[in-house]
């Protein structure tokens, strides 16, 4: 359950990610439409609170609540390394 | 607006940097608390498998009864993560016409094993030592320490807050982290590491001035409760005094009672085995719910009679004040948390250590280039420079000295616990002296791959024995194996980082050749800062 909670966290900031102009760009080459980053926005909220409601019914409201942000923390602090390690590559080979 | 911020940014780093190689040292030593016991543990190879609570408790009472039938009260710690023997602490009769001794716990405390005997284990004070120094300090007395780390946590919210403020692009950079680029990549690195864990280090701030706000804020309590004892009985209400009736009377079994109050507190298993006037007919025995009971530090307790077993007393439930109270002082300690939570509590510390480093490093990186001669810099420069050094490398070395003293002290050696707290202090000061003799850089680079060596070769000492990396892997202890893992992983960590701090070329040097490259950059650094 909190394997699959911090799965929905990394999911939804990968999405907040690639809805952004400079790092669209540099993971997948191009900036998102407006449609498609509209998109990709409600779908991360969508995938957050997923990750929300997986913690509060796993551990209950109040560690629920705690673990929520704590593995929101660390799926951004993932998705940013990632994001960070994808971009030195490919600026490499470039 | 740009006036405000810019006025900001300047509190932003002025009062970060004045306190934080405190708040450095505050941070890591704190964030090594969240494992205090498994660290206690780990430094008392000495202590066997584990054991039962029930079998410990009944073990505490058979010693309690008979080294100090007569006390005033006894304390039994129901230990709630793995452990092989619990610590037990009691109170002396007072005697008449002397004041009640203070202070002097270790004639009065012991550890004690299921067979109801004190068990030897080499003189430590293990991770404990490191939860009180991250606020008591030590060689200075306890309030000025507390007082002291209550300014650099003052000092440290008004830096976060200020902090928010001047990072101006918090959304738009918030996946950001510009590698190999100097100046850049650092604050790339320093704003990471706050924004990705601001709530964290928000709460962690807040909440530690919080567990000592008595101290901090005495007026409230001071208006409205005459004495001391008042206010203590608000916030943590008890079942009253009791008074020695002076007819003996034998102790009932509180094992039974364990069960009792787990089962009306719905499963919360208890922490705390209370008993006060035993042997008498009106002793009685209180019971705190254990720290995995809830978020709040401030925990239910169920008083039964000594003499029958009946239940007495239940703790009201406190009001909202007391209840916020705890749950933000329970917050902040984290030992509500179980372990996968504790992992995260302990790496947002980790997150929150480095984000002070990282701050502290800034400092020196920003100032660097605008050196009128980098080879000389002046004196202001030198001294955040070599305090860097000292703190930032020089302070895990030291705790890294104090898990080796531990290690490699005899046994036997007299007042042992404070011989490995001085190696700890020892230790600091020469890192500290290092720092200040030789060059920076390789300042920096000995004292991290010491550190990292050091660390890594923890585990490799004694591999066989029962904390080694190997007795440990034989035996299943999973809490020792992580403890030897995390020790060769951060241990790897320092040596990585000093390679890197080996291999760095300053980039002066290489920007005076490519111009072109450099020129976009000063505009947006002047606008972040």
């Amino acid at each position: 359950m909190t394997l699959l909670a911090f799965l929905f966290a990394l999911l939804g900031f990968v999405l907040l990610a690639l809805a952004m102009d400079r790092h669209a760009r540099d993971l997948i080459g191009r900036p998102p439409s407006h449609s498609r980053r509209r998109r990709m926005r409600a779908g991360a909220i969508l995938a957050l609170a997923a990750c929300y409601g997986l913690t509060i019914t796993g551990w209950g409201v109040v560690l629920g609540s705690i673990l929520a942000y704590a593995l929101m923390s660390l799926a951004a602090a993932v998705v940013l390394l990632a994001v960070s390690h994808r971009t030195v590559r490919r600026s490499g080979k470039g | 607006v740009s006036g405000f911020r810019q006025s900001q940014s300047s509190l932003h780093t002025w009062a970060g940097l004045i306190v934080g190689w405190v708040l450095f040292s505050i941070f890591l030593a704190g964030t090594i608390s969240y494992w205090r016991e498994d660290v206690n543990r780990w430094m008392r190879p000495e202590l066997g498998s584990v054991e039962s609570p029930d079998r410990l408790v009944t073990g505490a009472m058979r010693f309690l009864g008979r080294t100090v039938p007569d006390a005033e009260a006894w304390y039994i710690a129901v230990p709630e993560r793995a452990a092989s023997a619990t610590d037990v602490f009691w109170q002396p009769q007072p005697v008449k016409g002397e004041a009640p001794r203070r202070g002097r716990r270790r004639d009065t405390q012991s550890l004690v094993g299921p067979d109801g005997e004190r068990v030897s284990v080499r003189e430590t004070r293990g991770g404990d030592f490191l939860y009180r120094f991250h606020f008591d300090l030590h060689y200075v007395p306890v309030i000025w320490a507390r007082w002291f780390v209550g300014f650099c946590a003052m000092m440290m919210l008004i830096a976060i807050v200020s902090g928010v403020i001047t990072h101006k692009k918090i959304f738009v950079d918030f996946f950001t982290l510009r590698r190999a680029k100097g100046q850049r990549s650092w604050l790339d690195g320093h704003n990471a590491l706050a924004v990705l864990a601001l709530p964290f280090h928000l709460m962690i701030t807040y909440t530690g001035l919080v567990t000592l706000m008595t101290l901090y804020m005495p007026w409230a309590a001071v208006a409205n409760y005459k004495a001391p004892a008042a206010l203590f009985e608000t916030l943590a209400p008890s079942a009253g005094r009791v008074e020695r009736s002076g007819t003996p009377a034998p102790l009932v079994d509180p094992v039974p009672l364990l069960r009792d109050a787990t089962l009306r507190w719905g499963g919360a298993a208890v922490g705390l085995v209370q008993i006060e006037l035993p042997g008498d007919a009106q002793a009685r025995i209180t019971l705190t719910a254990a720290p995995s009971s809830g978020v709040s530090a401030r925990r239910r307790s169920l008083t039964y009679s000594g003499a029958t077993g009946r239940l007495i007393w239940r703790s009201p439930d406190t009001g909202p004040g007391a209840q916020t109270a705890g749950v933000l002082v329970g917050l902040h300690a984290g030992r509500y948390a179980p372990d996968a939570l504790r992992w995260l509590y302990f790496l947002s510390g980790i997150g929150g250590t480095l984000m002070v480093a990282s701050g502290l490093v800034l400092w020196t990186v920003k100032r660097r280039e605008k050196l009128p001669d980098p080879q000389r810099p002046h004196f202001g420069f030198r001294l955040v420079e070599r305090l860097n050094i000292g703190f930032v490398a020089g302070f895990p070395l030291a705790i890294t000295g104090y898990f080796w003293a531990n290690r490699l002290l005899p046994v036997a050696l007299r007042s042992r616990a404070d011989a490995e707290i001085n190696a700890l202090f020892l230790t600091w000061a020469a890192a500290l002296a290092c720092a200040f003799l030789l060059p920076a850089r390789k300042a920096w680079v000995g004292l991290l791959a010491l550190c990292g060596g050091a660390l890594a070769l923890l585990p490799l000492w004694s591999p066989l024995g029962p904390r080694g990396l190997v007795g440990a892997a034989v035996e299943g202890d999973l809490r020792m194996i992580a403890m030897n893992l995390m020790l060769l992983l951060i241990g790897a960590a320092f040596i990585a980082i000093a390679r890197k701090v080996a291999r760095y070329r300053p980039k002066a040097r290489r920007s005076a050749r490519r111009p072109a490259a450099a020129s976009p950059e000063p505009a947006l650094l002047e606008a972040a800062e």
